[in-house]
């Protein structure tokens, strides 16, 4: 693997380390399960394939560039793909699982291209 | 400046608007039994729209509890928020309506990175000191943007703030495609935002031209995205002109100058407090400077805003209140600006200094302008409690009767049954209580509906239709039958008017006396069944 990729892969690691943290300490009434599930929920459906898609641009932007854009850029790819794969007739119910997956394995692949280029 | 003290810094600033602005509406509580801190009929509106997307699947038509039974009705409003709301919802196993307030709370939060984000491009010290101020979204009216609904604002306001970072970098390879995806996500959560950012966009380009500043690469990357955004919301597009532009034609073009909007709470200047005005607009000078040297994006962003919250003067009044709630934290760019390069000018400055200070400040805005909002809101337990009994336990068809109940004005929250529901005026209810009678007859109206005015169905491509002026019936106040219900929703108390309470109860013992029997009950509501449909069911009571 790759050192920045293994680099960053380590800082995103620790980052969904320390929302799980924040938000147990914040939303103090809440219980455990449900953090993870919410914390856990926002970062597959969100951050990972934003960060995965963000990936692309990786030597020109340093990592807190492309994981905050990420999200923006998972929350606005999401929405939008969403909703078009909707009018399809493909259920907001399946795309929630497996949509995420799918920018996670394009941001892979546009990263492999460049690289190959 | 090391790197991770930074980031550390960040974490912490997550931590401080998480605190000061979800967990101080949720109560420290991230899932809720019922629509916890709702305020308004708006968010009733958001939460109601992504449950009839999680059951439809998909945003082509609107559940039928949702629109007084027709099956062929469009949502009136933009799909994004709802999409991401319903997204998460299934991931996270969040119940929808406390989904889609995460989202637009932690859009908000997003919107502050982003704007950080170009902001350290003209300076990080000035950056960092400027980030605590962007909490103060989070305080005071502005906080009503979020406890009273403005949900696909704040969405929009995040994508524009994206789309603008993505121009800061459109240079890069495929970076238009970025600046295309937020822009089109903006007109997808919210089209006013987009019409803003297209004025922005405009502006902007305008002076890069003056200034012969715009170079043929990027012309044809704006050109391309351009034609990407047209492609992206297309299909939107066309609703957004047969439902909104063609559909009222009559209702826009307000030439109303004066605020406050009816019904809202509107953000004045001195909201900021005297303080942070004067640094606003010293650091409006600071920037006014700057971009004598460079057209930096961020700096004519802060700028923007400051001149469009007086943007009512220009006939876009409600639009200017939207733009206003979400204005500190572009408006703290300048107050950032304005504080840096006023210390540096007395100070020998060293990174360290403005972590220090803007840890100072996180504790001293949170302290200085934290507004807690320390209620449950429109729903309380015993309300959702017996709409959800209703929910589960009655036909999808079944017709419900709303008695008086304190905030039933704000009607949206009451479709929660998703049956076909009507409720009774205050007024019509005062007059026959005056009276002394309990009748058949009480002037209602329809409060299925989702767009009050509207419900609109396609005829054409371009073309619209709406339930809601076609048949008189769909959300017009009408005189009703009170027999020809099945189920009726009576709530026992009222804090407001404690007499109507009582007079909820005589019908109710008058209905129950004729046939009806009592199906829920609990502390504030009954819930009883109609068992003699159409068949006089309160004798001629005086």
């Amino acid at each position: 693997m790759e050192t920045r990729l293994k680099d960053d892969l380590i800082r995103l690691a620790v980052f969904f380390a320390a929302c799980l943290v924040i938000f147990k300490l914040i939303f103090f009434r809440e219980d455990i399960p449900v953090v993870f599930l919410v914390v856990g929920g926002f970062f597959y459906t969100f951050i990972l394939p934003g960060f995965a898609l963000m990936y692309y641009f990786n030597d020109s932007l340093d990592f807190l560039e492309r994981l905050i854009i990420g999200i923006a850029l998972g929350l606005a790819l999401f929405g939008i793909v969403a909703y078009y794969t909707g009018l399809v007739g493909l259920s907001i119910r399946y795309q929630s699982l497996f949509l995420p997956g799918l920018f996670i394995i394009l941001g892979s692949f546009l990263h492999y291209l460049k690289k190959a280029k | 400046m090391n790197l991770n003290l930074e980031k550390i810094f960040l974490l912490f600033f997550l931590a401080a608007a998480l605190f000061m602005g979800m967990a101080n509406i949720f109560s420290a509580e991230i899932s809720h039994p019922y629509p916890y801190a709702y305020f308004a009929s708006d968010p009733f509106i958001h939460y109601l729209t992504t449950e009839s997307l999680k059951e439809n699947g998909n945003f082509l038509y609107v559940s039928k509890w949702y629109t007084a039974n027709q099956s062929n009705v469009e949502y009136c409003l933009p799909p994004q928020n709802y999409m991401m709301s319903a997204g998460f919802s299934f991931n996270s196993g969040l119940q929808g309506y406390d989904s889609i307030y995460f989202i637009s709370i932690i859009a908000a939060v997003i919107n502050s990175f982003v704007v950080y984000l170009m902001i350290r491009k003209v300076s990080k010290n000035a950056a960092l000191i400027a980030l605590p101020f962007m909490l103060i979204v989070f305080s005071k009216v502005f906080i009503s943007s979020f406890t009273w609904g403005q949900w696909q604002a704040t969405v929009a306001y995040m994508f524009f703030s994206a789309a603008l970072w993505a121009l800061t970098e459109i240079k890069r390879d495929y970076m238009f495609v970025l600046f295309a995806v937020f822009a089109s996500a903006s007109f997808l959560a919210h089209y006013p935002e987009f019409i803003f950012l297209a004025v922005f966009m405009l502006l902007y380009i305008a002076a890069r031209f003056f200034f012969r500043e715009l170079s043929m690469d990027e012309v044809r990357k704006l050109a391309l995205a351009a034609v990407l955004i047209f492609v992206l919301i297309f299909w939107e597009l066309l609703r957004f002109y047969g439902i909104w532009v063609k559909g009222t034609k009559n209702e826009l073009g307000s030439s109303e100058l004066s605020l406050p909007v009816t019904g809202i709470p509107v953000p004045s200047f001195m909201d900021f407090t005297v303080i942070l005005v004067a640094l606003i607009f010293v650091g409006a000078v600071f920037a006014l400077m700057m971009i004598r040297k460079e057209r930096q994006v961020i700096l004519l962003y802060a700028l923007f805003v400051l001149a469009m919250w007086w943007s009512n003067y220009l006939g876009i009044t409600k639009r200017t209140v939207t733009l206003r709630y979400f204005a500190p934290v572009v408006l703290a760019v300048l107050i950032g600006i304005g504080i840096y390069y006023l210390l540096k000018n007395f100070l020998e400055w060293k990174p360290a200094y403005s972590i220090s200070l803007s840890v100072v400040l996180v504790f001293g805005v949170v302290y200085f302008f934290m507004t807690p909002t320390g209620s449950p809101g429109w729903m309380i337990q015993e309300r959702w409690d017996a709409m959800s009994w209703i929910r589960e336990n009655t036909p999808e068809t079944a017709t419900v009767l709303y008695f008086y109940g304190d905030g039933y004005e704000q009607h949206n929250p009451l479709a929660s049954t998703k049956r076909i529901n009507y409720r009774l005026l205050a007024d019509s209810m005062i007059e026959a209580a005056q009276k002394g009678e309990i009748r058949r007859n009480y002037t209602a109206r329809d409060v299925t509906g989702m767009c009050s005015a509207m419900e609109p169905y396609r005829k054409s491509l371009l073309e619209y239709g709406f339930y809601a002026r076609e048949k008189p019936n769909v959300n017009a106040h009408q005189n009703v039958d009170i027999c020809s219900f099945q189920y009726y929703f009576i709530e026992r108390a009222s804090g407001r008017i404690p007499p109507l309470a009582q007079y909820n109860v005589a019908i109710g013992n008058e209905l129950i006396a004729h046939g009806a029997t009592p199906v829920f009950n609990n502390r504030l509501v009954t819930v009883l069944k109609n068992n003699n449909l159409g068949v006089n069911c309160v004798g001629n009571t005086t």
